[in-house]
């Protein structure tokens, strides 16, 4: 079993916690049987032994075939993750998925296949208003929305940027809204003014559209990261 | 969870996930933690060198301040320590030979007679400095030497030979700790050089932490009570290590010492001190298995007390870990690994981004720089998350990082290590 990085789609020896190819999050993906997946393998993972009992107390001196060597910065070259798409023989991601020059962001959902079938969901999340370098505190609401306060408006949104410059960056009072939905979060604009970006793209008004972790929001003129929390198992 | 325990080194450690899922193979993080405990011997002599730079760019607050900090340093020695100043530009120059007790008032003297001028050419002073060292190793007996380098510069065609005499230093046991003032100066090479006798570089922002650096350097070396400690890791049957990093107390890797075969890889940790936990953390990918323990590695720690007259020391420890049928492939996550595992993948993140800016590739960096502030940012450090990001952008308008930029982010994030173990928001709920 690997698990395939849903953002670059390198792929890892189950139970790593962060892709080696792009730092993304792998917590809460789902392995999935290298042998239905790979059409072809960089051979960076050996051939799996096949499961056997439980070792004896004192540790036994084995020598292991392949020793692995050491790179400079101490770590051996088969830490390097295997690149996915070779593995897939699938056709190569849209660049035009990304935004053009970047990597695709952390949990950047796996858009040809969707959700895999057995993963986890977030159930809280927390933004740094990076303007300013505030860190809000985690939010498990199921709705949340994302504005700036106008007491006369009584308009009173859970993450309200105002003490970060909202008004004067452009942001409307009620911005964006964030729900919670059983496989993840998503992100709708409002209809603000001055509209939301994700990952700079333009969200088109109305449109929920799924929130990953490490996702880049920007609203008027405030960048938001965010990050994502709570992962609980999803059927 | 505690194991075998020696004389006076104690090693524990923890897994990210305990029990494991049967199946596999699979990836197990595991935090080593080595310390040292019951060691009240008094403390061992120190003998240290001053190298300080005197090439024209350390004209003005730079050499006030070095001036300063030397002066303090003779007043903070005890009894018994020995301390010789060099100082380098082109050449070397013995500004005050290795003297047992010094004055402080003769070190002041001397010190000041330092004018800057002329380049900045290491390896002529890391080789006075060594050569005083072993002269201050005569008069104090077997103890602590250290080469406190103080630099703001580049140094030109003697890397090579830096890295040589680098390696002398570990072999007769002497630290290397070069200070790096302001922002020209090549850290690469003078963390390889720190690395190589298992010490590390600080990054001083300001001539005024000149000071305060210094303090510490002495500090810590009076609380040194081990050296040249050598960790060798044998995984177990069918089990590969695939990675190993430092946590604690500064984050970064570890060095790797030549390969004894065997399947066994070894490893040099540097110096011990009283009080100070160094984690390790071990990325092993385990067989397959079923139910049960699953052996993952046997580790040995081999060291040299300082401050008694007693034979160096090995400590063998075994890690092993439980593998249960009915754990969860998604199980919680023991939250201080997790961090660990997260800060590391920051450094990692952030020194391939400087990899890749020095490859052009302005594009990966600037992506893998915003992946180093979510990580950051998931592992509770906001403040260098922002710093990570406002670098990133930089990165991306100007195609260049900005003054200080790299040396910001490369030692801010080795600085994470001094939160290891802490509890953070992250904890699985």
């Amino acid at each position: 079993m690997i698990v395939i990085c849903p953002a670059c789609r390198a792929a890892h020896v189950q139970g790593t916690l962060f892709c080696e190819q792009c730092g993304g999050s792998l917590i809460g993906v789902a392995a999935v049987d290298e042998t239905a997946t790979a059409t072809k393998s960089t051979g960076a993972f050996p051939p799996a032994p096949p499961p056997r009992a439980p070792a004896p107390a004192p540790l036994p001196r084995s020598v292991p075939d392949n020793p692995p060597s050491y790179g400079p910065n101490g770590h051996t070259d088969s830490t390097a993750a295997v690149d996915a798409q070779a593995l897939r023989g699938a056709a190569p991601v849209d660049p035009d998925e990304e935004t053009p020059g970047t990597l695709p962001l952390a949990g950047a959902q796996d858009r040809d296949s969707g959700r895999l079938a057995v993963g986890s969901a977030p159930t809280r999340l927390r933004v740094l208003v990076l303007n300013t370098g505030r860190l809000t505190d985690w939010i498990d609401d199921p709705v949340i929305h994302v504005g700036r306060s106008d007491r006369s408006a009584n308009v009173f949104p859970n993450i309200d940027l105002e003490t970060d410059g909202g008004h004067n960056a452009g942001v409307s009072r009620r911005h964006v809204r964030i729900s919670r939905q059983p496989d993840g979060y998503y992100l709708e604009d409002l209809g603000s003014i001055n509209g939301t970006f994700l990952n700079r793209r333009r969200l088109s008004p109305g449109a929920p559209t799924e929130l990953k972790d490490g996702d880049e929001v920007r609203m008027g003129n405030i960048v938001l990261r965010i990050v994502l929390g709570g992962f609980q198992r999803t059927h | 969870m505690t194991g075998t325990e020696g004389p006076a080194l104690r090693l524990t450690h923890r897994h990210g996930r305990d029990p494991l899922p049967a199946g596999g193979p699979q990836m197990v993080y595991t935090v080593l933690e080595l310390s040292v405990t019951g060691d009240d011997a008094p403390a061992a002599p120190l003998n240290i060198c001053l190298l300080l730079d005197q090439s024209r760019s350390m004209q003005g607050e730079k050499m006030t301040r070095v001036r300063e900090a030397a002066r303090q340093i003779a007043g903070e020695l005890r009894p018994g320590d020995a301390l010789a100043v060099v100082a380098f530009n082109d050449r070397a120059t013995v500004v005050a030979p290795a003297h047992l007790d010094p004055r402080a008032a003769a070190i002041a003297a001397a010190v000041e007679s330092i004018m800057p001028r002329g380049g900045t050419e290491l390896a002529a002073g890391l080789r006075a400095g060594l050569d005083e060292l072993r002269r201050g190793r005569e008069m104090t007996g077997p103890g602590v030497s250290s080469l406190l380098v103080v630099t703001d510069g580049q140094t030109y065609g003697d890397e090579p030979l830096c890295l040589e005499l680098a390696e002398q230093a570990r072999e007769r046991g002497i630290l290397i700790t070069p200070l790096g003032v302001g922002v020209d100066w090549n850290e690469d090479l003078l963390e390889t050089i720190a690395r190589r006798c298992g010490s590390r570089s600080e990054y001083i922002d300001r001539p005024a932490a000149l000071g305060p650096a210094f303090r510490k350097h002495v500090a810590e070396l009076h609380d040194a009570c081990g050296r040249s400690a050598r960790l060798t890791i044998e995984p177990g049957p069918d089990a590969r290590l695939a990675g190993i990093h430092r946590v604690a107390p500064l984050l970064g890797p570890v060095e790797p010492l030549p390969d004894e075969g065997s399947g066994r890889q070894r490893f040099d940790l540097g110096a011990l001190k009283a009080g100070e936990t160094q984690a390790l953390l071990l990325e092993v990918v385990a067989p397959p298995a079923t139910q049960g323990a699953l052996d993952l590695a046997r580790c040995l720690v081999d060291w040299e007390p300082l401050r008694a007259t007693t034979p160096p020391r090995s400590l063998e420890y075994g890690i092993r870990v439980a593998v249960d049928l009915r754990a969860a492939p998604i199980a919680d996550l023991d939250p201080v690994v997790k961090s660990a595992v997260e800060k590391v993948m920051a450094y990692k993140l952030q020194e391939r981004a400087w990899r890749d800016v020095r490859n052009g590739d302005l594009a990966q960096a600037t992506a893998k720089l915003r992946m180093v502030a979510t990580r950051l940012l998931a592992a509770g450090e906001g403040g260098l998350a922002r710093t990570a990001q406002i670098e990133a952008d930089h990165l991306e308008q100007h195609g260049r990082p900005s003054t200080g930029g790299v040396k910001q982010i490369k030692y801010g994030t080795r600085g994470l290590g001094r939160t290891h173990g802490m509890p953070t928001e992250e904890a699985p709920r």
